[in-house]
C-alpha cells in the first residue's frame, strides 16, 4: 500500500484581487466574482504593472518578465515536501512530474525539478493537467510493489496566468499560479495511507479545456463548469457508499477551480464547511495543484483515523479520486 | 513481458532535400550537418515557401500554416498500429501519448488522439522527449498486468520543423516531422514480445537538446560526439547481452540523431548492415518518435525467432535499450 509521508507548496507573490479586476474595465467587477466564482484574490507569477499595461496580449512577454517560474516553484514545494517527509533529495528514487505550463519540452519539467534538487534518479513527466494529484498516485499503484524505489517524488507545478488574456473578463477571475508535490513509499508507512485510486477520463470533449501553446487558455466554461459539479458529486458518492465516510469527522478536497461549484459540492453532499478543506478563495485555481496545495495547508490538522476524500477534475476531460487515512 | 501487436508511422508530404537546403544558402551549417548525419531528407508539416521566405524566424507565425498538426500524424499512425493489430478502435482501453512540440500544452497528446479515436478511457501522456518510448515500455513491462486494459495504444507525435531555425545551425539538416502509434497487451499474444527494458535519465547533466516551446530548438554541437555515441555503444552491446543475441544475427534500431554514427556502431559491434532499421535518413530526426518510426520499418521483416534490439542514447540526456523478438 502506498503512503504520503510529507507534502508541500510554493506560490508566487503577486496578488490579483477583485478590485484589480474590476478596474481593468473589461465587463466585470468584485461582487459578481465573489458570487459567481468566488474568488477573492489569485497568486501570479507576473508583475501586476505588466498585467495592467499590456493585459498579457502577448504571452511571450509574459515569460520575460515573469518574477518567477513553474519550474522554481516546482523545486520549492519538492524541498518542502522532502522536509515534511523527513528525507534527503538523494534518497528520492524517482521524480514524477506534470506541467501545462512548460516553457520547455525538453528535456521534461521533472528532469529539471530533479537536476535542480540535485537528484539523480529517472525523472519523467505523467500529464493529465488538472486531476493530476489521482492520476500519479493511480499511476503509481499499477506497478508492481517491488519495482518502485523506497521514494518517489511527485510534483504539479503551473503558471496559468501567464497563458491568460486579461482582455477576458472570466479567464482572468479563475486562475492563479502554484506548485505542490508529494512524497509517496510503497515500502515506508507514512502520515496517510493511500487506501485507494481512481482515475478516468472522457477524451472526447478534450478541447472543452485548453491551453494554447501559442497563446492562451480557453474553455467552454458553462459546459466544464456543470462537468466539473456532476462528476465531483459522484466521485464523492461512490467514495461514501465504499468508505461508510463521515462528514463529522472526515474531509473533503476538491478540485480548487471556484468556491461555488465546490459549495454547490458540499451542498449537495451534506458536507460541513469545517471539513471542506480549500485555498481557492485566496489563491486562485492552480490546476494540478490545487488539491494536494491544499492538503499541504492543512498537513498540521490532520488528526489520526481520519479519512481524507480527494475527488479532482479538470482537463482532458478527465476525473479522479483518492481515500487517504490518517495513520 | 509485453506483446506488441501493431505498429504504425505517418509523415508529412512536404521534404526538405538536398536540393532545398542547397537554396537556404545563408546557413553554411547545413551542407556540412547533412552529410555528417546521414540524413538525406527531413519531412516537414511546414510549406517550403515559408520556410524560404522566413527561415522559420519566428515559430508562432508558421502555427496557422501548417500542413498538419502533430495530432493529424499521429491518429494516422494510431489507425494504421490498431488495423495491423486486427483490433477496432474501442477495444483500446488506455492510451499513453507523448510530444515534444504540441500545439496545445493542454490536453495531453494521449487525450487528443483518444478523443478522435473516439474513446472514453483513461489517457494521458507519459513523456520524456528523445527516451519516452523506452520510458513507456519499461513502464508498462512494471506494471501487475491486472492494471492493465487488454489493449494498450501508445501515441507519439513531433514536429520539430516547427521550431527549427532554418537561418542559422545545423538543426535544419537533422530534424523531421512524424507520427507514430504503438499497440501492446499484457495479456493478448502478439506478433512481438518484449522481454527485457531499461530505462534511464541523468539530471542535473547538459541535455543536449532544448526546445523551447516559445522559440527554437537547440542541439548542443557536441552532444553527439561526448555522450551519445559512447552511451549508444553501451546500451546496444548491453542490449544484445540480455537478449542473448549475436551482434550478427541481431535487428537493431539505434538512436536516430545521427543515423550515420549510429550505423558506424552497429556495425563496429559486428551487426549486419542490413539489419539496422532507420527511418532518419529519408525522414529527419524526430525525437521521442523516431524508434517507432524504425520499428514500423523493420516489422513486417522480421521472420519468427528474430531478435531486435532498441538501443537508446537520446536528449536529457537519456539512455536504455528494449529487448523484443518475433
Amino acid at each position: 500500500m502506498l503512503s504520503i509521508l510529507g507534502i508541500g507548496h510554493s506560490n508566487p507573490a503577486t496578488v490579483i484581487d477583485n478590485q484589480f479586476l474590476e478596474d481593468l474595465n473589461v465587463g466585470t467587477n468584485a461582487q459578481w466574482i465573489r458570487e459567481k466564482i468566488g474568488i477573492e484574490k489569485r497568486l501570479s507569477t507576473l508583475p501586476i504593472d505588466y498585467i495592467r499595461d499590456t493585459r498579457n496580449q502577448d504571452p511571450r512577454q509574459a515569460l520575460k518578465v515573469a518574477l518567477t517560474t513553474p519550474t522554481a516553484m516546482g523545486v520549492e514545494a519538492c524541498r518542502l515536501a522532502l522536509k515534511s517527509a523527513g528525507i534527503r533529495a538523494d534518497q528520492v528514487g524517482l521524480v514524477v512530474c506534470n506541467c501545462c505550463t512548460p516553457s520547455h519540452s525538453a528535456p521534461v519539467e521533472a528532469v529539471r525539478i530533479a537536476g535542480a534538487l540535485g537528484i539523480t534518479a529517472n525523472a519523467y513527466d505523467v500529464f493529465t493537467a488538472c486531476p493530476v494529484f489521482a492520476l500519479h498516485l493511480d499511476y503509481l499503484n499499477n506497478f508492481r510493489a517491488a519495482a518502485l524505489p523506497e521514494y518517489v517524488l511527485c510534483v504539479s507545478t503551473a503558471a496559468l496566468t501567464q497563458n491568460v488574456n486579461y482582455n477576458d473578463r472570466s479567464d482572468g477571475a479563475i486562475w492563479g499560479d502554484g506548485a505542490a508535490a508529494w512524497v509517496v513509499s510503497g515500502k515506508h508507512p507514512g502520515k496517510l495511507k493511500v487506501m485507494e485510486t481512481y482515475y478516468a477520463a472522457d477524451p472526447t470533449r478534450c478541447h472543452a479545456v485548453v491551453v494554447d501553446t501559442f497563446g492562451f487558455f480557453h474553455q467552454d466554461g458553462r459546459a466544464v463548469r456543470d462537468f466539473s459539479v456532476r462528476q465531483t458529486v459522484r466521485l464523492v458518492k461512490r467514495l461514501e457508499d465504499k468508505f461508510a465516510l463521515d462528514w463529522s469527522r472526515d474531509v473533503f478536497i476538491g478540485h480548487q477551480a471556484n468556491r461555488t461549484m465546490l459549495e454547490q459540492i458540499t451542498t449537495n453532499r451534506e458536507i460541513p464547511a469545517a471539513n471542506h478543506w480549500h485555498n481557492v478563495t485566496e489563491i486562485g485555481n492552480q490546476a494540478g495543484a490545487g488539491a494536494p496545495a491544499t492538503l499541504s495547508m492543512h498537513w498540521d490538522q490532520i488528526k489520526p483515523g481520519m479519512k481524507i476524500a480527494i475527488a479532482v477534475v479538470g482537463a482532458g476531460l478527465s476525473w479522479g479520486s483518492v481515500l487517504l487515512e490518517a495513520a | 513481458m509485453l506483446y506488441l501487436l501493431g505498429v504504425g508511422a505517418a509523415y508529412p508530404p512536404n521534404q526538405i532535400d538536398k536540393h532545398f537546403l542547397g537554396q537556404l544558402a545563408s546557413n553554411a551549417q547545413l551542407a556540412a550537418a547533412a552529410l555528417e548525419s546521414g540524413i538525406d531528407s527531413r519531412s516537414t508539416v511546414l510549406p517550403l515557401e515559408y520556410v524560404l521566405k522566413t527561415g522559420n524566424q519566428d515559430p508562432w507565425q508558421a502555427k496557422d500554416s501548417l500542413l498538419a498538426t502533430p495530432s493529424d500524424l499521429s491518429l494516422k499512425a494510431a489507425q494504421q498500429a490498431i488495423e495491423q493489430a486486427g483490433l477496432k478502435p474501442e477495444q483500446i482501453g488506455l492510451v499513453i501519448g507523448e510530444g515534444s512540440t504540441p500545439l496545445e500544452t493542454t490536453p495531453s497528446e494521449g487525450q487528443r488522439i483518444a478523443g478522435r479515436l473516439g474513446l472514453r478511457v483513461p489517457a494521458y501522456d507519459v513523456s520524456s522527449a528523445s527516451g519516452s518510448l523506452l520510458l513507456q515500455l519499461n513502464s508498462l513491462l512494471n506494471w501487475r498486468p491486472e492494471a492493465m486494459p487488454d489493449y494498450v495504444l501508445l501515441v507519439s507525435a513531433n514536429v520539430p520543423s516547427l521550431h527549427v531555425d532554418y537561418r542559422s545551425g545545423p538543426e535544419g539538416a537533422l530534424f523531421g516531422d512524424a507520427g507514430a502509434a504503438l499497440v501492446l497487451s499484457a495479456r493478448v499474444p502478439g506478433r512481438i514480445r518484449l522481454n527485457d527494458c531499461s530505462y534511464n535519465v541523468l539530471p542535473g547533466k547538459a541535455p543536449g537538446l532544448t526546445v523551447d516551446l516559445y522559440s527554437h530548438l537547440k542541439l548542443d554541437a557536441d552532444f553527439v560526439h561526448d555522450f551519445v555515441e559512447g552511451k549508444l555503444s553501451e546500451m546496444l552491446s548491453g542490449g544484445l547481452r540480455s537478449a542473448k543475441v549475436s551482434a550478427s544475427q541481431a535487428h537493431v534500431i539505434c538512436s536516430e540523431l545521427n543515423p550515420k554514427l549510429a550505423r558506424k556502431v552497429a556495425v563496429g559491434q559486428g551487426v549486419k548492415d542490413d539489419r539496422i532499421w532507420s527511418a532518419a535518413p529519408s525522414h529527419g530526426y524526430s525525437i521521442g518518435t523516431a524508434p517507432l518510426c524504425c520499428l514500423a520499418l523493420a516489422w513486417q521483416q522480421l521472420r519468427d525467432g528474430d531478435s531486435l534490439v532498441i538501443a537508446e542514447a537520446g536528449c536529457g540526456p537519456c539512455f536504455g535499450y528494449a529487448c523484443l523478438q518475433a
